[in-house]
């Protein structure tokens, strides 16, 4: 479903990433994890086309990344969902138009079906009725709720999460990881988060990647990730600083 | 000190690199009919209808100023009704058309590319992308097309208010013969400045809204990021133009030869 082949990227010459290699399954929720910086996002948009791997082989879906120009790649992300950071809703349309916007773009579905699609994805993120609302009129944790109703609606094989709960309090963290454990269960699409909030891991994850000095340092299922003596990865998932990191 | 000019050498001509295959990449999409009417319409009205302010005073202003400033000098000479053919074919090749460039590359150019920018920074263009909708396609296409349609109708305007303003001002306050001057007027304005201003119109237009857009969608990631791209945007648009309307004024003038 997704195979990442020693994908390299830099950035002014610096590898952020220098040899990631791994394979996701289908159906299967695979959780990225790592420091910050460490490459996570930038990896996330090369799984999904938005940057190019500067050498290395990405195949999603059966299909070379690295062999498609932008519209191929746009017939790939139409089975794809992405729910970003900030969310990245269109500030110009309304919340409706926002989560119709694949399905009237695809021009597949009847004006009502769209509508009908759009009130149902709504009602999965827990905020019925707010159709007409602008993204402005939103708070970060609606925003969110919203992004990942525009990235579910159009039943996607593959969604993608990039830091999910970043920004948003306990509370908010929590309802957002429970509403991508019914949409994986849902949709049974092959869902993919990169995080550094280990309650997401634990609550979603099948399987754990974890990043660290441009490759995959460690990976396995998330009770052998938190359950591991090395000290690198015991640091991460007991949020310890190296001492030797912290200079007064 | 050798280093930085090449590299800047270099950097010009990726851009111009860049703006060519952007450009190019919106012709196909045009040619495949992926211009949305509805996002066409909604550009034309932004552009159009919300620019006639700033077009209208810069037009009439203009003329007035010329018509006032012309009179001055032509009536020591006793030539006052030659005042409007002055304005008239001033107005129409050059100065309708590249004043009413630089008000709308300030106006319409700026909003573009800070939107377009914003849209960049806070990833919009990234969602769009993975929503299956090429920015080329959704974002650049409306607003080349609004542009290059809406330009040679504002630069019509900003003419006619100009010459309009101009005869009021010599026939109604300087006492200029008004039939002597509307028919000098007619006489020496060719069809061929008509034509120049009007294409001239189309490809400031393309100038504005291809560099615009180009700023915004190339946009460098933050707040200083969009704020950067908005004044490149505005400079580099009215430079061009300035610079575009040498050349065009010289190719034209002998490509339409014939027509006068």
């Amino acid at each position: 479903m997704i195979e990442a082949r020693e994908i390299v990227r830099r950035f002014d010459g610096h590898a952020v990433l220098n040899g990631v290699d791994f394979r996701i399954a289908e159906g299967e929720a695979a959780a990225i994890i790592g420091r910050s910086g460490c490459g996570k996002s930038v990896l996330l948009r090369i799984l999904i086309g938005l940057l190019p791997a500067d050498s290395g082989r990405v195949v999603v879906l059966g299909q070379d990344l690295g062999a498609l120009d932008e519209r191929g790649l746009l017939e790939i992300r139409q089975q794809c969902g992405m729910l970003f950071q900030a969310a990245a809703l269109f500030d110009s349309l309304t919340v409706e138009e926002n989560i119709g916007f694949l399905l009237r773009r695809q021009g597949r579905c009847s004006r009502a079906e769209v509508d009908r699609r759009v009130a149902e994805a709504l009602d999965l993120v827990g905020l019925p009725g707010i159709q007409a609302k602008k993204p402005a009129e939103l708070s970060g944790g609606m925003r969110k709720r919203v992004g990942l109703a525009r990235a579910i609606v159009h039943r996607p094989r593959i969604v993608f999460y990039d830091e999910p709960t970043t920004g948003l309090d306990p509370v908010s963290a929590d309802s957002i990881d429970r509403l991508i454990e019914q949409v994986c269960a849902k949709l049974r699409a092959t869902t993919v988060v990169v995080t550094h909030d280990m309650r997401t891991v634990r609550r979603i994850a099948q399987r754990v990647l974890m990043l660290h000095e441009g490759r995959v340092y460690a990976s396995g299922a998330p009770r052998e990730i938190f359950a591991s003596a090395d000290p690198v990865v015991r640091r991460f998932v007991d949020g310890v600083s190296d001492p030797r990191e912290v200079t007064l | 000190m050798q280093m930085p000019m090449r590299q800047r050498f270099h950097d010009a001509l990726e851009a111009l690199g860049e703006l060519a295959m952007l450009l190019a990449e919106a012709v196909r999409a045009l040619a495949r009919g992926r211009l949305s009417v509805q996002d066409l319409a909604y550009q034309f009205y932004f552009l159009g209808a919300r620019s006639q302010a700033v077009v209208l005073i810069t037009g009439a202003f203009t003329g007035l100023v010329l018509c006032a400033q012309t009179f001055f000098q032509f009536h020591k000479v006793k030539m006052d009704t030659a005042t409007l053919a002055v304005v008239s074919v001033s107005m129409s090749s050059e100065l309708g058309p590249v004043l009413t460039a630089l008000m709308v590359a300030g106006r319409v150019g700026a909003a573009m590319a800070a939107e377009l920018g914003t849209m960049r920074v806070t990833e919009q263009i990234d969602a769009l992308r993975t929503l299956g909708a090429h920015p080329v396609d959704y974002l650049l296409l409306p607003r080349l097309a609004a542009t290059v349609l809406a330009m040679p109708l504002l630069t019509a305007e900003s003419v006619g208010i100009g010459i309009g303003a101009a005869y009021a001002l010599g026939v109604g306050l300087l006492g200029i013969d008004g039939a002597y001057a509307w028919a000098n007027m007619i006489r020496y304005t060719g069809l061929n400045e008509l034509v120049m201003g009007q294409i001239k119109g189309v490809v400031f237009g393309l100038i504005i809204a291809l560099i615009s857009c180009y700023k915004g969608l190339q946009c460098p990631l933050g707040a200083e990021g969009v704020g950067r791209a908005t004044t490149e945007a505005v400079v580099w648009s009215s430079i061009a133009v300035l610079i575009g309307n040498f050349f065009l004024t010289l190719l034209l003038t002998r490509l339409l030869e014939g027509l006068s």
